[in-house]
């Protein structure tokens, strides 16, 4: 056959050009490997003065009105101001706004610091308060809804004072002000005409550090603002690198790349404590896991069926399995981080399986047939319907719920579900006996007790998916919402929690901590406040090189004695998307050329 | 001539067709799950009428039908919207930051396993019976069998953890300046230990693949004779065997590329590895329509057209086949 | 029309089939992996040293004498853990596997006989379940359906039906085109009759073999969807226990007793399992020994 001879002749010369390239390409996937394994001599030298910490997930958008999430808000903290803040002992303090005035319980007047301005140099001025509000005012934004509600008219009475007439007496205003209310800049945003999908890609804010450039997924870099009103921050940069992975985080804490790092309980904890040049902290976190009923059902609406649950749930076991202990036995339902609202003397119900089953027995709750669990009175099988969500700690928490339950002849059937199905069931089809959930609580408790026990929120889709309906406490919770004056609203909410923890339309379980691991040897003077841990405003104004030992955090206006030089550090470059497209185009093309010789074998 | 056109457009059309109802159930299928797209908010306290504003924002309060006439002209208008998880980024943007790691992930993993799977899977069906064979058989038949992301796992902790050889996850080092080559290397750091696991699967396929057809095709007579003019065994391996033997191989190649968009979520999960597989994932937990939408519609354009092209490959190699 | 010979007959082909079966070296060593984890199965009560869903130790506790496999996060026994598991995983798989192959079964005879419109349909249908990428179909179902045994067993037998239904679709066209199916139904035979008698009997060893891999498909299925957080937490599946090594830290402290047990348990059933397949595969559909030329 010709051709097979034509082949042979051909497929000689071919093979040896081909066995040429297959030792060349050996070769160069040898070194390949030899430069990869080596580790990477030339990491740039880092920068002074940049704090490194990390964020598990990116940004989705630099916009202060309409952002969704904790770690779109986090970020704005920084570069906008808020009107007031919570300091580290929970109580509230001047932030741009140096003072206020109930001058009657819906008029306000805000008076505004003098020499704040903003990144481009306009000074801040009673003007961008009002605009501010009047956005507020003006769109249902999320988060900040109940806010806009409550405001009518917002007047300009001098350049740097503010009169705020409310439609009703609203008493949490200062203290949502304090918390995710962003002043912005009047003269930037009445120009853009679709606020609402503007992504904000240069923000202007007032804060202590300004935006300089982020590459998607990678790092947002922000640098010093040297005339903040409170004083020039004392490092240079703020780098926050996106990094996903926990355990990378604390790799690259552990190897210098990062200075701070929040963590979750675990035995990573106990590690990084043994680390040296690493220090653990916890912060008062606003968490409170908690147990709820749907009180419209028959025994959850029992007072004292809730009451044996209550004292058949070991709370410091489960503070010492799922939390390692990083927190608090809880009692009442508003935490003990918030100051100035939680009541420490509620009724507590300390773990008594004992107790709790006897009140079992007198509620007609026996095991009749010997199987282990208890039945309802008239003798039918009695199984409590637990869905939970099947991400983080839940199904441990749920579980470790469900096994203390059933060490007291209560049988549960868990439902793991993921969270949008669990949200779907409390809040929509009320398809559930019992529950386990968590609340992160604002500075101000107001949207959190108000939305979850008042009985007009009782809807689907509302926050009251429990049903708890209680006349004495609908009135109290109306009534702080009208108390402008602090002791007032205070005395009314410790009723409130007092009656809560008699009625226990929930149990409370535990607090969490927030927990942080921070590099001692790089950067000192991280603080902690409430709610946001150590990134806060007094962090960031208050750190410095750790060139000497601090004893005490100091969280009032740092002494104005500037440490930072003048040499002028390189910024980090982003890296191009170029490389990027040239590096898959080369692997590729590699590929395609290692087929083609391969097919060209063949012939 | 014309029976091969015919051929092309009925295909086309019967593609078009799945096309079409493919669509119409992308938009459907998100959003019978429970729950909806601002369920993520209320752990948060977003109120019910803070949240029923948020779907006013995302259009979904008009009619179903409504939004599904908008829908279909947005996607012949090459528009997929704005994510609700990533708001405001546009869904394209959102795809097109991800979708290149993907590409590079499944694509370096799949060329890698079928030059290393055909080239084994030849020697292996070449020596049949003999230790080569037996040991590669076991070997490939281990791979096939452990679960890629436990293999993950562990590759992880060994050569992560314990060794401190490759990163322990991502697909470059964030936030350090780093020169063209410099990079390039990092990457290709990064992206070793999934390249391996997700090679581990595809190798193993490739082998019995490859191997089953050659023995298939390999006792023939022309391969005899082949054998009998005195051929070079490689020759006749790669010439005479692996032409008639490819076509499994083929068509498993291009089948995989149906999976590229998706496929590789349990390794990016354990790698942390930003691609478009666990972008779905997040967006369908998260109940983000329009990515959801988005990425299956780019995926099923994938597969369809990896499906297309496997048909025109046939109709191409092999006029033998029926068509019908 | 079952006598006493025919049944006779039938017992000593079976005898024969597990002889022939046993003397070949990787049958016999599948066939003894997966009776060891069934009996672990069957037996976990007894062979357990804890009740799995019990607190008996200091969470992520290294192996030590009192926990051969140390523990998780709450505290809980691996090892015990790891002996229920093969329960839930081994269940899972044998039925998902015998659905999906049923499933497989029917779809696949009915489009290789049938002709025309149903074929295409049936055809179509397999396509589009061949073509369409499984991650995003078991996100999908796994939230409309949630969690559960039953639900993960369904949405593993959707998955997994397709491969195989094509592959009998295959078998049964070719069958079908031969000569005395052509005369049976000339001689007037209902299609019923042919397909319970001639078809069905013919595809039979097929499906035996495939439907082995089916077992081996939904094992390792499972494990992927748990490991997703889809499956069900409450039950300790394999996939469950992997589930909560990477979400609650098993890599940050390096819990090698965590990730080890439960992967290489799903291997090496797996492994069993192929092992049977193969086997089964070379008795029904013998290969040349040997390429007699070389």
């Amino acid at each position: 056959m010709p051709g097979l001879n034509k082949v042979y002749i051909k497929g000689s010369l071919k093979d040896s050009v081909v066995k040429n390239l297959r030792n060349f390409t050996l070769l160069l996937v040898v070194i390949l490997l030899v430069l990869i394994i080596m580790p990477s001599s030339s990491v740039v030298a880092q920068e002074e003065k940049t704090v490194k910490y990390a964020y598990a997930a990116d940004i989705n958008t630099l916009n202060p009105f309409y952002w969704t999430t904790v770690a779109d808000l986090d970020l704005l903290r920084i570069i906008y101001d808020t009107p007031f803040r919570i300091g580290p002992d929970g109580m509230l303090h001047p932030g741009l706004v140096e003072s206020y005035e109930f001058k009657n319980s819906t008029y306000i007047v805000f008076r505004l610091v003098r020499n704040a301005t903003w990144h481009d140099g306009v000074p801040v001025t009673a003007d961008d308060l009002k605009f501010t509000l009047e956005f507020v005012r003006d769109h249902t934004l999320p988060y900040l809804g109940s806010v806009g509600e409550a405001l009518n008219i917002i007047e300009k009475i001098d350049n740097y004072t503010v009169g705020v007439k409310l439609k009703y007496p609203f008493s949490p205003l200062p203290l949502v002000m304090a918390d995710i209310f962003l002043v912005t800049p009047k003269h930037i945003w009445e120009k853009i005409t679709n606020p609402q999908q503007f992504a904000n890609p240069n923000p202007v804010g007032s804060g202590p550090f300004k935006f300089v450039e982020r590459k998607t997924g990678e790092y947002i870099l922000l640098e010093k603002n040297t005339k903040y009103f409170k004083g020039a921050p004392k490092v240079d940069k703020l780098l926050l690198k996106i990094i996903p992975s926990l355990d990378s985080q604390v790799l690259a804490l552990k190897s210098g790349e990062l200075d701070m790092i929040e963590i979750q309980p675990g035995p990573i904890v106990r590690d990084l404590m043994s680390t040296p040049n690493v220090s653990v902290m916890t912060a008062p976190s606003t968490y409170i896991y908690y147990v709820d009923f749907n009180l419209r059902r028959y025994p959850m609406n029992i007072r004292d069926f809730r009451k044996a649950i209550a004292y058949a749930i070991d709370k410091q076991q489960i503070l010492n399995i799922l939390l390692l202990g990083m927190g608090r036995v809880a009692d009442s339902l508003i935490v003990p981080s918030l100051p100035l609202w939680y009541n420490p003397n509620v009724t507590k119900y300390n773990y008594d399986p004992k107790k709790a089953k006897e009140i079992l027995d007198n509620l007609g709750f026996k095991d009749i047939d010997n199987d282990g669990f208890r039945e309802f009175p008239n003798g039918t099988k009695f199984v409590l319907n637990m869905p939970t969500a099947n991400v983080d700690i839940w199904p441990r928490l749920t579980e470790l719920v469900a096994n203390m339950l059933e060490a007291i002849g209560l049988k549960v059937k868990i439902t793991p579900v993921e969270p949008g199905t669990l949200i779907d069931i409390l809040l929509n089809k009320w398809d559930f006996d019992i529950n386990v959930f968590g609340w992160r609580l604002y500075f101000d408790p107001d949207a959190y007790i108000y939305e979850s026990f008042h009985s007009s929120r009782i809807r689907k889709g509302g926050l009251n998916w429990s049903g708890y309906s209680n006349s004495t406490v609908d009135k109290l919770l109306d009534d702080q919402r009208k108390a402008v004056n602090i002791e007032e609203r205070k005395q009314l909410l410790f009723r409130v929690q007092e009656l809560l923890a008699d009625d226990l339309p929930w149990i409370p379980l535990v607090y969490p901590d927030m927990i942080f691991a921070v590099r001692t040897d790089t950067f000192k003077g991280w603080v902690a406040i409430p709610r946001y841990g150590l990134r806060n405003v007094y962090s960031w104004i208050n750190l410095r090189p750790a060139i000497e030992v601090i004893t005490t955090p100091v969280y009032i206006t740092p002494s104005p004695i500037l440490t930072q030089t003048t040499t002028q550090i390189a910024t980090a470059t982003p890296v191009s998307g170029i490389p990027l497209e040239i590096m898959a185009s080369i692997i590729i093309i590699v590929i395609a050329v290692a087929i083609i010789v391969l097919i060209m074998r063949r012939r | 001539m014309s029976k091969v056109i015919y051929y092309i457009l009925s295909k086309s059309f019967y593609l078009l067709l799945i096309f079409y109802i493919m669509l119409t159930l992308n938009f459907l299928l998100p959003r019978m799950m429970p729950g909806d797209p601002t369920s993520r908010y209320v752990a948060e306290g977003m109120s019910l009428e803070e949240r029923e504003e948020l779907i006013k924002i995302f259009g979904l309060d008009e009619s179903l039908y409504t939004q599904y006439i908008r829908y279909i002209i947005n996607v012949f208008k090459g528009d997929m919207g704005i994510s609700f998880l990533y708001y405001p980024s546009r869904v394209w943007n959102v795809i097109i930051e991800r979708l290149p790691w993907t590409v590079l992930l499944l694509g370096t993993s799949i060329g890698l396993s079928m030059i290393v799977g055909v080239i084994l899977g030849s020697y292996s069906a070449w020596n049949y019976g003999k230790k080569f064979d037996s040991i590669v058989t076991m070997g490939s038949l281990v791979l096939r069998t452990v679960p890629s992301f436990w293999l993950g796992m562990i590759f992880l902790l060994v050569f992560g953890y314990y060794l401190r050889l490759f990163p322990l996850s991502g697909s470059i080092t964030v936030g350090v300046r780093m020169g063209v080559f410099e990079r390039i290397l990092d990457i290709i750091k990064h992206l070793m230990l999934p390249v391996f696991t997700l090679m581990a699967y595809l190798i193993a396929g490739n082998i019995y693949l490859v191997r089953a057809s050659l023995l298939d095709v390999l006792p023939e007579q022309y391969i005899v004779t082949a054998k009998a003019k005195g051929l070079k065994n490689r020759t006749i391996l790669y010439k005479h065997g692996l032409r008639s033997g490819i076509i499994p191989v083929i068509t498993w190649f291009t089948l995989q590329f149906g999976y590229i968009v998706s496929g590789a979520v349990l390794i990016e999960t354990v790698f942390s590895f930003p691609g478009t597989g666990k972008l779905i994932y997040d967006a369908a937990l998260a109940r983000d329509y329009p990515l959801l939408q988005g990425a299956f519609l780019i995926l099923t354009a994938t597969v369809l057209i990896a499906m297309f092209i496997l048909d025109l490959i046939y109709a191409i190699l092999d006029p033998r086949i029926k068509k019908d | 029309m079952i006598d006493i010979s025919t049944v006779k007959h039938t017992l000593i082909d079976i005898k024969k089939f597990i002889e022939t079966f046993i003397r070949r070296k990787k049958g016999f060593i599948g066939f003894i992996i997966i009776m060891f984890f069934i009996l672990t199965a069957i037996l976990a009560e007894y062979i357990a040293p804890y009740d799995p869903y019990k607190i008996t130790g200091i969470p992520y506790s290294p192996p030590d004498s009192n926990h051969i496999l140390g523990t998780n996060d709450l505290g809980q026994d691996i090892f015990s853990e790891t002996i229920y598991g093969a329960r839930i995983s081994l269940f899972i798989g044998f039925i998902a596997g015998l659905s999906s192959t049923i499933l497989a079964t029917i779809i696949g005879i009915i489009a290789g006989y049938y002709e025309g419109i149903i074929s295409r349909i049936l055809t179509g249908l397999m396509d589009m379940f061949l073509v369409v990428p499984g991650i995003p179909l078991i996100i999908l179902l796994a939230v409309y359906l949630g969690p559960g045994i039953w639900n993960i067993i369904t949405v593993i037998t959707i998955l997994s039906w397709a491969p195989a239904a094509r592959v009998i679709k295959g078998h049964a066209l070719s069958i079908k085109n031969r000569p005395f199916i052509e005369a049976t139904k000339a001689l007037g035979a209902s299609n019923m009759r042919i397909l319970a008698k001639h078809i069905l009997p013919n595809v039979l060893p097929i499906i035996f073999a495939n439907s082995i891999l089916r077992i081996v498909d939904a094992i390792l299925l499972e494990a992927a969807i748990s490991f997703l957080g889809l499956g069900d937490p409450r039950t300790k599946s394999w996939g469950t226990m992997l589930y909560f090594a990477q979400q609650r830290g098993a890599f940050s402290t390096g819990a090698w007793w965590w990730i080890l047990p439960p992967g290489i348990c799903i291997s090496i059933t797996a492994i069993g399992f192929s092992l049977i397949a193969f086997t089964l595969d070379e008795i029904f559909n013998p290969r040349l020994e040997s390429i007699s030329w070389r």
